[in-house]
């Protein structure tokens, strides 16, 4: 969907507009914003910042609609700078100041580490890479488990399994996929 | 259970681990999206207005020579300055007037013989009165609490200043009209595992009476009587305000391990008020059939809840399987897992933790955790609160005893002896670890041999818990 197509779509009905904006992009929204505060935030708190999200975009619809771009990758942006300043928000902690002269700046670093960060993106590739080598619906039940925390039951309705055939599932894809990483060297 | 997810290190992930999660991501309910799209829709419309606003502030310009323009021009009605010299006048003499008076009667109480008296005796007094407390949670967000005390009977003799007592006194009244809503039967529940989704582990422990007059009695499942007072508090967090009652005195809310006391409304729900966080107990609206949750169904429902954990867990294999088996002979049945059928799998035991409805590990006398058994099983003679297990392995033969205490398992007797490996007169004979003749060691093995043992740890699969309903 282009900006010009929304426009055309909010010319007619504004209301509708929006509609349609969460119906295209409510998942791919949910799943960015869920990305960054999985480990901070409640289900309450993730569904909020989609909202935000979608109230940013709305307004984006509402006096800015002059791009022929996908709107696509505008809506992405939102939702991760928005998800971001959920996270902070969320973890923030009491605000604290110290007073500090110049020889003591020189040994605040940041915990910023290139390494690590490099090292982490690295396993995270290999991860994606071994899970989809299972194959479907293997690599979906179990990020699906796994990742987005869904039960047998909520897995089952949308790989259209019984909740016992998914647990099955899951359990062997869990062994095949600990065999894998071990293969490689990750320990698990 | 090792619960370690490595798929944690999937968050924050760059553009393209991202587009391979949202393939993989769930498919969003129609009645979530009408959510989102609820709440995207009123934060839209405050934004726009805000917006708007903001545009309109803006349009208002100064120009060079310093005058204003585009401000509305007003006049003052003639007879505000006349309203305002009164009422000027009043507050003025008012003031003048209630200082001689307070003057005054300090000066006839306070003499040598008497003693200093309290400047208020708040005892007759019924007021409402106005606490704001500006507390933090654990998100750092500000909550501002409002109490408004409602028909409020002070016993107690406060010792204070004039000026309160008069603040006290002038905000005197009687507003009960908050509680009209809620005045009727409730049944107070709780739910064993601090969730209230789960209607199984709901238990309906008492019925509380909330009259008019902001009072409140609570009779639990035995007939005990208890009675309070109900206050209305509004909380606020961020922009959004909650209506909560608090019960006073010790009563429901604190005969139980739920030591909330504030009781949580809100219009989605109108039948029921929720303490603390909203799971773990609350009142819903009518008189229910009290079912004070007997031990039998308690642990049924602690094991039930254990084992779904371990089934949706990542740990989960389809080789576990559990069984149950009342070892220690206290009428309540002790939950096995059983880790597989191979030669070194073993068998952990659990039991139900009454006074917290939880599952607890098994332990020994010295409270290690304590696995048993062989092939997945053990051997268990519940009439003497025993466990043991007997196998051939690699020409050794053994047995092994435990017996239940008060202090945990207690280890009775081992026996060990490599007559496959061996000729008979070169075998060796242990018993709990110390060498021993061929007699006393066979004479500790008949002694094994004697008990009523029964094989006990992969009776059921974990897709079978219909024993636990």
């Amino acid at each position: 969907m282009t900006s010009r197509e929304l426009a055309v779509m909010m010319k007619k009905s504004p209301v509708t507009c929006h509609k349609a904006l969460v119906k295209e992009y409510g998942r791919y929204v949910y799943a960015i914003v869920y990305n960054k505060l999985r480990g901070c935030g409640t289900n309450e708190d993730i569904e909020e910042c989609v909202s935000d999200v979608f109230a940013d975009i709305f307004m984006k619809c509402e006096f800015d609609l002059s791009s022929e771009n996908d709107i696509k990758y505008l809506i992405a942006i939102i939702a991760k700078r928005k998800a971001i300043d959920n996270f902070r928000r969320l973890t923030a902690k009491a605000n604290y100041t110290a007073d500090t002269d110049e020889d003591d700046m020189k040994e605040l670093v940041s915990d910023f580490s290139v390494d690590e960060h490099v090292e982490r993106s690295e396993l995270r590739r290999v991860l994606l890479d071994k899970i989809d080598e299972l194959g479907e619906p293997d690599s979906t039940i179990l990020i699906q488990k796994f990742y987005y925390s869904r039960n047998s039951t909520e897995i089952a309705q949308s790989v259209s399994m019984t909740a016992v055939a998914v647990r099955q599932r899951c359990a062997r894809a869990m062994d095949k996929l600990r065999a894998k990483l071990v293969e490689i060297g990750m320990t698990v | 259970m090792k619960n370690k997810n490595i798929f944690d290190i999937l968050e924050n992930a760059e553009y393209d681990s991202m587009e391979r999660l949202i393939d993989k991501c769930p498919l969003i309910s129609n009645k979530q999206l009408d959510k989102i799209y609820v709440m995207s829709e009123k934060k839209f419309k405050k934004k726009k207005k805000e917006l708007e606003r903001t545009k309109k502030d803006n349009n208002k310009k100064m120009s060079g020579n310093y005058a204003v323009d585009g401000v509305e021009r007003s006049r003052r009605p003639v007879w505000f300055t006349t309203l305002s010299t009164a009422a000027s006048i009043i507050l003025i003499a008012g003031v003048a007037i209630g200082s001689t008076i307070m003057i005054r009667g300090n000066k006839n109480n306070i003499t040598p013989d008497t003693p200093l008296l309290p400047a208020v005796t708040a005892s007759t007094i019924k007021a409402t009165g106005t606490t704001n407390t500006v507390s933090s949670d654990k998100n750092g967000t500000n909550i501002l609490t409002t109490f408004t005390t409602a028909s409020e009977t002070m016993n107690s003799t406060a010792i204070t200043t004039t000026v309160i007592a008069v603040e006290v006194i002038t905000e005197a009244s009687s507003d009960n009209e908050f509680i009209k809503p809620f005045v009727g039967k409730w049944t107070y529940q709780i739910s064993d595992i601090n969730n209230l989704n789960i209607e199984s582990t709901i238990v309906n422990k008492g019925i509380v009476d909330i009259r008019s007059d902001a009072t409140y009695t609570y009779t639990d499942g035995s007939g005990n009587v208890s009675t309070g007072k109900i206050q209305k508090a509004i909380e606020k967090i961020g922009s959004s305000e909650l209506l909560k009652l608090v019960f006073s005195g010790d009563s429901f809310v604190s005969s139980d391990s739920y030591i909330f006391h504030s009781a949580y409304y809100t219009d989605i729900k109108p039948d029921e008020l929720h303490f603390g966080n909203g799971y773990a107990s609350r009142i819903v609206r009518g008189e229910l059939t009290l079912n004070a949750q007997s031990n039998m169904s308690g642990w049924k429902t602690a094991y039930k809840n254990y084992l779904e954990a371990i089934r949706e867990g990542s740990e989960y294999t389809s080789q576990l399987m559990w069984d149950l088996c009342d070892l220690d002979n206290d009428g309540t049945p002790e939950l096995l897992i059983s880790n597989g059928e191979y030669h070194a799998a073993r068998v952990n035991y659990y039991h139900y933790y009454e006074p917290d409805g939880t599952t607890m590990f098994g332990c020994d006398s010295n409270g290690m955790i304590v696995d048993f058994g062989e092939y997945g099983e053990i051997m268990s003679c519940k009439e003497e609160g025993l466990i043991g297990w007997s196998n051939t392995h690699m020409g050794y033969n053994y047995t092994i005893m435990y017996k239940f205490t008060d202090r945990g398992l207690v280890k009775l007797q081992s026996t060990i002896n490599n007559l496959g490996n061996v000729p008979n007169e070169e075998a060796e004979y242990k018993v709990n670890d110390e060498s021993v003749s061929k007699d006393e060691h066979n004479k500790a093995l008949e002694l094994f041999n004697s008990k009523n043992w029964i094989n006990a740890g992969r009776r059921y699969s974990f897709e079978d818990l219909s024993a636990l309903n």
